[in-house]
Order: structure tokens, then sequence, then C-alpha cells
């Protein structure tokens, strides 16, 4: 085995060493791959951010998007879907008081529907 | 993360995603596996309709391949057959040709998705090489199609949480790519290991 390794060495560097560097990829990928599945089991949640929709926030908290423009005081999406960033555009209001809005309801809603 | 192009998704819909596609196949630093995977999360919402995501993101592709591999075909064929006139260099240029006409598929197929960067450079290549219109066509259609079905559908599949799945999809797919390096340069060096020991 060392034997062989050796001649490996001595006839083939260069392939050796790409065997290498393929191997350290691969267990640095599975390693940040089982990081990150056990970080995102317990971060379901996306934080609520301007490019989003109301359907797209709703289905990210688990929580009926209709409720929450009902709550937040949102005009229903009529036609194409809006996101918070247009909804503001369309009130001239600044996007962050939105978002603050949207996540009151999620709150309001979550906390409605606990047990 | 530029969340900007993300807003652009549920506005523009369908035609910004197909434009995301087409131009990502020009080698253009256009962020398309993001917006496919906000895409698949926007169908998943209700905002936009699944098939026709997956169809736009299919067709801007498509189109994408045709017009690199055209712009090899016409310029690059030009220069390869000038470059082909000194006899020693011209062996080598058939060669190239050769393995790209009888291999090249494979290469068209996975540049689509698991090695996507190289993929632009591929199409301007098989254009050159003058590899066959209709084997490249399906190929890198049927390459595309794994593309685009996977960044919609883990973008679907994760819907409302888009840092995840393009998180858990770069892990996955360096995974896969470095591993399938591994067994390529493995299977070599045992090969090679066993003709030095016939022929020390």
């Amino acid at each position: 085995m060392i034997g062989t390794l050796k001649r490996l060495w001595a006839n083939h560097p260069r392939l050796l060493l790409a065997f290498l560097l393929a191997s350290t990829l691969s267990l640095f990928f599975a390693g940040r791959l089982i990081v990150s599945a056990a970080y995102w089991a317990g971060h379901r949640q996306e934080a609520v951010q301007p490019w989003m929709t109301v359907g797209y926030v709703g289905r990210s908290w688990g929580v009926d998007p209709r409720q929450i423009d009902a709550v937040a005081g949102l005009p229903a999406p009529d036609g194409h879907p809006l996101t918070l960033e247009d909804i503001a555009r369309q009130r001239g209001v600044p996007v962050a008081e939105v978002v603050a809005q949207v996540e009151a309801a999620i709150a309001a809603l979550r906390q409605g529907s606990a047990p | 993360m530029t969340d900007w192009p993300l807003a652009l998704v549920p506005s523009y819909g369908l035609g910004l995603i197909a434009a995301t596609t087409f131009l990502s196949c020009l080698a253009l630093p256009i962020p398309a596996s993001v917006i496919m995977l906000a895409a698949g999360g926007f169908s998943a919402a209700g905002d936009l309709d699944l098939a026709q995501v997956v169809l736009a993101a299919l067709a801007g592709a498509v189109a994408g391949d045709q017009l690199g591999y055209a712009l090899g075909r016409w310029g690059g064929a030009r220069l390869v057959d000038r470059m082909a006139q000194s006899a020693k260099r011209g062996a080598v240029i058939a060669k190239a040709q050769a393995v790209m006409q009888a291999r090249g598929g494979v290469a068209v197929f996975l540049t689509r998705w698991l090695f996507s960067p190289l993929g632009p450079y591929v199409n301007l290549i098989a254009g050159a090489a003058r590899q066959g219109w209709l084997g490249f066509t399906l190929w890198a259609a049927a390459g595309e199609a794994v593309w685009c079905g996977l960044y919609v559908g883990i973008g679907r599949g994760f819907a409302g949480n888009l840092s995840a799945a393009s998180d858990l999809l770069g892990s996955v797919l360096g995974l896969v790519a470095s591993l399938a390096a591994v067994g390529l340069l493995g299977w070599a060096l045992v090969v090679l290991a066993r003709q030095d020991r016939v022929r020390p």
C-alpha cells in the first residue's frame, strides 16, 4: 500500500494531488451540508423583507396571507401580486413601516392560534 | 445577497425569469439560480404558476445556449479553421473536434447544471468545434431541464426560506461534483498503479 502510494507519487504527482484536493473538497462540502442542515432545521422562518409578497411571507411563517392582509390593513391582491415595496410605494410610506405592520400581524396571528 | 432583483420577480414575472436564464447562458453575471429559487418560492405562495415558471426559465436557457453555440460556430469556427492550417496544430484540432463530436454531449449536459459556470464557454467551444447541432441542442435542453427543474423545484420545496434553499443546494451540488472528481481520479490512479506494477 505504502509502496504503491510512493510509486504513484513518483510517477503521477499531479494526479495524486488533484485526488487529494478533490477529497478535501468533498469533506468540506459534506461538513457544510451537515452544519447548514442542522442550522436551517431550527430556523424555518425567513425574516420579512421588502421584496417578499404577503403570500410569500404567509408561506414562510405558516400564516394565511389573507389574514395578514386583514390584520395589517393591507390591500388584497388584485391581478398581479404586490411586494411589500410596491405596497409602500403605492401608499407613499417608507417600506420599513409596511414590514413592521406585517411583522406585528404575524405576531398577533401566531399568538392567536397558539394553544 | 442583493435583494433588488428578487423584488422584480413577482412584478415582472415570467419575462424576467426567461431574460435571466438567457443572459446567464452568455456568461453575464446574473444571479439566475437565486432568481429561479425565488420564483419557485413565489409559485408555492400562489403568486406565480409553477409550470409557467419552469417553461419560462427553460425557454430562456435554451435560447441562450443556441446563441452561444451560433457565436462559436460563426466566429470561432473560422478562427479554428485558420489555426488548423498549420499541419502540426491541425492534427491536434482535428482530434479535439473528434472528441467533442463523440463525447461532447455528456460535457454539454453536465455543464448545464452540475458545473454550470463552465456552460457558456462549452457553448462557444461546441460551436467552434462543429459539434453536431441536433446533438448539442438535445443534450443542452436536457441539461437545462435538470437545471431549471432542480432550482425552481427546490425553491418551491423550501418556499419561504430562500437562504436555506440556496445554502443547501450549493453544498449538495458542490458535494456531488467533488465526489465525481474523487471517483474519476481515484479510478485513474488505480489503473495507473496497476500499470506501474506490470512494467516497473
